[in-house]
């Protein structure tokens, strides 16, 4: 069997190739062996004792000790800081263990605290801080002992997720154009990592969650978005009827997308008590299906697994409005909905605070 | 099988209730957006008219026809 392994293109930095450094760029078979080769794709693994590097079931550890920034691992391969790159590391750490993320300008290892041309983010137990280019910029809370950290470029400055949940912000351009992940050690506790990738997110908004009803959706349960926004559901069954609510005034003016039993997808206009159908896609949905609705500005779309079913260009009612439901004016609502989120569509001029998930890169 | 994006005018028909929805008079289209936006409070004036957008198979195109409410056609793909 031949695994590739989460750290496939990274490699070591130098003070952890002193004693039978390893490089599990690839593991062939059973994670046995003795040979390693800094360049080759294939690690095979055996004895790890007296390296402060060890690798099992697929995770890595970065032992205790050695000196706090020294970066454990770099990227080999570099990106373009453009909006959007995403930094995003999974892993665990025991109390008081430490890690750090950045992403700095170059291949060479360098001691992320003192010199690096770098932005990224250290955690040492609990003190957890923002440094840019060896500065301590912002401190920040704890990120406990599980997490996915993700650094995220926005186009003049960086912000982090952990969790999900926002972490910090950095408005300022980071002053260079290329460049490379490393992950650094701390001196304390061990710190298991699950996954680490540099990775282009499609559409910097795209991930970014504002709301979000994880499981079941019953009827009546009410979620928040921008006016502006995208919101997308897992449709589980099919039966009479899925109604989600979006730009909720009152039961009288609103707008909601419809499920039918046979699939059928629509747009739905309420205004002043009045109904209206304005679109149904040409697609039946099957159970299962990712449905999604854009709104944006006057213009709703629809979407079944990411393939479009609607564009209705003149919604220009109830604009403004932002509160969403599970529809519970009307009845039946028999469908099963489940994991519903919502997201944002521009982030350029959204406080902090809206940002709060991200999804789909690490599961 | 050939699919065309058309534009149809026809009538509403519903009475704008949540049961009975004001939705465009046409049979045989599932894929559609309403192209007029007209707002709900005056959906009903006269002449009652809607014009849709729509992607039809040939079937679907040649009912149409029939129906004589075809106003545009464009073969798409």
């Amino acid at each position: 069997m031949t695994l590739t392994h989460p750290f496939a293109g990274w490699r070591l930095g130098p003070q952890h190739r002193t004693t039978r450094p390893l490089l599990p760029f690839q593991f062939t078979g059973a994670i046995v062996g003795t040979t390693y080769s800094e360049d080759s794709a294939t690690a095979t693994i055996a004895d790890v004792v007296g390296t402060r590097v060890t690798v099992a079931n697929g995770h890595l550890t970065l032992a205790s000790g050695g000196t706090d920034g020294d970066p454990a691992f770099i990227g080999d391969t570099g990106a373009t800081w453009a909006a959007g790159l995403a930094f995003i590391v999974k892993g665990s750490a025991a109390a008081n263990a430490g890690v750090g993320l950045y992403i700095a300008d170059t291949t060479t290892p360098i001691n992320i605290l003192s010199t690096a041309q770098g932005i990224g983010w250290y955690l040492l137990g609990t003190d957890d801080f923002v440094l840019r280019n060896g500065t301590q910029r912002a401190d920040t809370p704890s990120p406990g002992t599980n997490w996915t950290l993700a650094i995220i470029a926005r186009a003049n400055g960086v912000f982090a997720l952990v969790n999900g949940k926002l972490w910090w912000v950095f408005d300022s351009d980071p002053g260079y154009t290329a460049v490379y992940p490393h992950i650094v050690s701390s001196r304390n506790a061990d710190t298991t990592l699950d996954g680490a990738v540099l990775t282009p997110i499609p559409n910097a908004q795209a991930a970014l969650v504002t709301d979000a009803l994880v499981g079941s959706v019953a009827a009546g349960d009410t979620f928040n978005h921008q006016h502006d926004c995208r919101i997308e559901w897992t449709q589980t069954s099919l039966a009479d009827f899925t109604r989600i609510v979006f730009r909720f005034i009152d039961a009288n003016n609103h707008w909601f997308a419809l499920v039918r039993a046979n699939g059928q997808f629509q747009l739905y206009e309420r205004t002043g008590g009045s109904t209206s159908v304005r679109a149904t896609g040409a697609t039946n949905v099957q159970a299962n299906d990712r449905l999604v609705v854009v709104v944006e500005g006057t213009t709703i779309s629809g979407y079944i697994n990411a393939v479009a079913q609607w564009h209705y260009t003149q919604a220009t009612s109830h604009v403004t409005a932002t509160l969403g439901k599970r529809n519970d004016d009307y009845s039946p609502e028999l469908g099963g909905v489940e994991n519903l989120r919502v997201y944002v569509r521009d982030v350029a001029n959204d406080a902090p605070a809206l940002w709060n998930a991200i999804t789909g890169v690490i599961q | 099988m050939a699919t065309y994006r058309v534009t149809l005018m026809t009538s509403w028909q519903g009475t704008g209730t949540d049961t009975d929805p004001f939705r465009p008079d046409i049979q045989d289209v599932q894929g559609w957006v309403d192209v007029t936006g007209q707002p709900l409070a005056n959906i009903l004036p006269a002449p009652n008219a809607v014009v849709i957008a729509a992607i039809v198979n040939d079937a679907q195109l040649a009912l149409l026809d029939q129906d004589d409410i075809l106003t545009q056609e464009t073969i798409n793909a």
